[in-house]
């Protein structure tokens, strides 16, 4: 036994050798599991998310969207106007103005996306077609560069409640934005200037729930109210009050009146869908709009200008760029 | 049984177990982290820019109630000059300042772009009118077609080249800073 007891006590591997061992293997271990890092576009995860997003953005974009409805007959019909219509006539989700015009998103389909999201997220999903054999969640944000205003407004926002596990992918279009049709008043026009701007809004399907919004420009004055006479040149009769009836906005921000303006501001009149006189049966009693000057200058052209049939001053849409970013994920655990 | 004086080659049993330790938990601590991964490649970037300048260029080629589109009006009224370093649009030349102040409003504020017209007039000709530098490795090329018929208004550059309905190409070479 006792030559077990020796003098040299030294183990054959050293406990430092053993600690340098295991910072090597580290390292080493970490590099080489790096290396399928670098292939990781090429792994399922990532292809599978793009193509997902590329999509989902594709249909957006450029497709008007759809709607199921029952028709007089009972068989099914369908059209592309879904956002004035309810939820369960949904069959899918597109925010183009229609499929002549790709990236340009219609504020409509945006405004009610919106509100459907906020009802319910899994509505805005499923109907972009993110829950099929496997169910993906997603972000979707819209923002407008508002070029008159000059800030950035955001339009949409879709977020979901589920988690988001570590593989986002994120996909951004650029798109503009057609908030309606404005009647573009050029006050340029010489012709026999007033300083009463009529605007007959005879033509204006009784459906039609959007406001009727006068673009004028090229002009300096002041605006003291808007009022609606029955007959061209008529007795004015003041009913309306700002705020509540009518805004004036001037360079995108709403005025109190009397406003002036000059020649390089863009003065935007909105006269509310639900000013507009209607008789018993909702159909709009024709009339006349009138923007009035305060000092009585004649500013605006001299003449009845019909809203939507003018041959000389024309509805056009106003379009604003901005942005569409949309981030998809997958918490499904039978993905591959 | 012998205990040889010589021990040399062996380990003591407490070297043994603490080594074993230590193996153990370098094993155990590389096996259970996640190794973070991040898309090397390049492609995911570009063709990102490739989508937002398709949608530029398609979003300027838009038609209006007029029926005509930013893009169509601006290269149809185009006087035929060149664009050098020095200024980045063709000196006094309206239609291209309009273009590029369309396209600097869609495009991301980090990217720069260049444009060429390229049409056929004997030959292919590449005449750039927005240069905003050099491209660099990583640009993307997107392009967009119009066609000028004889009865649409133009310049008095192309009416003279004739040959309608003359086909031409907007190329927006775009890249990031």
């Amino acid at each position: 036994m006792r030559s077990l007891m020796l003098k040299d006590d030294r183990g054959q591997s050293n406990l430092d050798f053993i600690f340098g061992l295991g910072v090597f293997l580290v390292t080493f271990t970490y590099a080489v599991s790096f290396v399928p890092g670098m292939f990781a576009a090429v792994q399922p995860d990532a292809i599978d998310l793009t193509s997902v997003a590329y999509r989902t953005t594709a249909i957006l974009a450029e497709d008007p969207g759809w709607r199921i409805y029952d028709g007089p007959d009972g068989t099914p019909a369908g059209s592309e106007g879904w956002e004035s219509y309810d939820v369960s006539e949904l069959a899918r989700v597109g925010l183009a103005v229609d499929k002549t015009k790709p990236n340009v998103l219609s504020l409509d389909k945006i405004v009610a996306l919106n509100n459907h999201s906020l009802i319910n997220y899994s509505v805005a999903r499923d109907k972009v077609g993110l829950n099929g054999s496997v169910i993906y969640d997603m972000n979707l944000y819209v923002t407008m560069n508002h070029t008159v205003m000059g800030q950035n407004l955001e339009m949409l926002k879709v977020k979901s409640p589920n988690y988001t596990n570590f593989n986002v992918e994120a996909l951004e279009r650029r798109v503009m934005i057609d908030t309606g049709k404005q009647l573009y008043v050029d006050c340029y026009y010489p012709g026999t200037p007033d300083y009463d701007l009529q605007v007959n809004v005879n033509g204006i399907s009784p459906m039609d729930k959007h406001n009727v919004t006068l673009r004028i420009f090229n002009t300096s004055g002041t605006i003291d109210f808007v009022a609606w006479s029955s007959t061209y040149n008529g007795f004015l009769m003041q009913t309306w009050t700002n705020g509540m009836d009518y805004i004036v906005l001037i360079n995108g921000m709403p005025v109190s009146l009397p406003a002036a303006f000059t020649a390089g501001d863009i003065v935007e009149v909105v006269v509310y869908n639900d000013a507009l006189l209607r008789d018993t049966y909702g159909n709009l009693i024709t009339g006349i709009i009138c923007v009035h000057e305060a000092d009585h200058s004649s500013i605006f052209p001299g003449q009845q200008i019909f809203y939507t049939s003018d041959p000389q001053f024309k509805l056009r849409s106003v379009c604003y760029p901005g942005t569409m970013k949309l981030e998809v994920w997958s918490n499904d655990v039978f993905r591959g | 049984m012998t205990f040889s004086g010589d021990d040399r080659g062996q380990m003591y049993t407490i070297e043994g177990i603490a080594a074993s330790i230590v193996l153990l938990g370098v094993l155990l601590f590389v096996v259970q982290t996640n190794a973070v991964v991040t898309p090397q490649t390049e492609k995911s970037i570009d063709v990102g820019l490739y989508l937002i300048a398709g949608d530029t260029l398609g979003c300027i080629d838009r038609v209006d109630e007029s029926g005509n589109s930013t893009l169509k009006i601006c290269i149809a009224a185009w006087n035929g000059t060149q664009a050098t370093y020095a200024s980045v649009t063709p000196t006094e030349e309206r239609s291209i300042e309009r273009l590029s102040s369309e396209i600097s409003a869609l495009m991301p504020v980090d990217a720069r772009y260049n444009a060429y017209i390229v049409y056929d007039n004997g030959g292919l000709r590449t005449v750039p009118v927005i240069l905003t530098g050099e491209p660099g490795d990583n640009s993307v090329a997107v392009s967009k077609i119009i066609t000028l018929n004889s009865k649409d208004p133009m310049s008095a550059q192309w009416k003279m080249m004739g040959g309608f309905p003359r086909v031409v190409e907007l190329r927006l070479i775009c890249w990031y800073l």
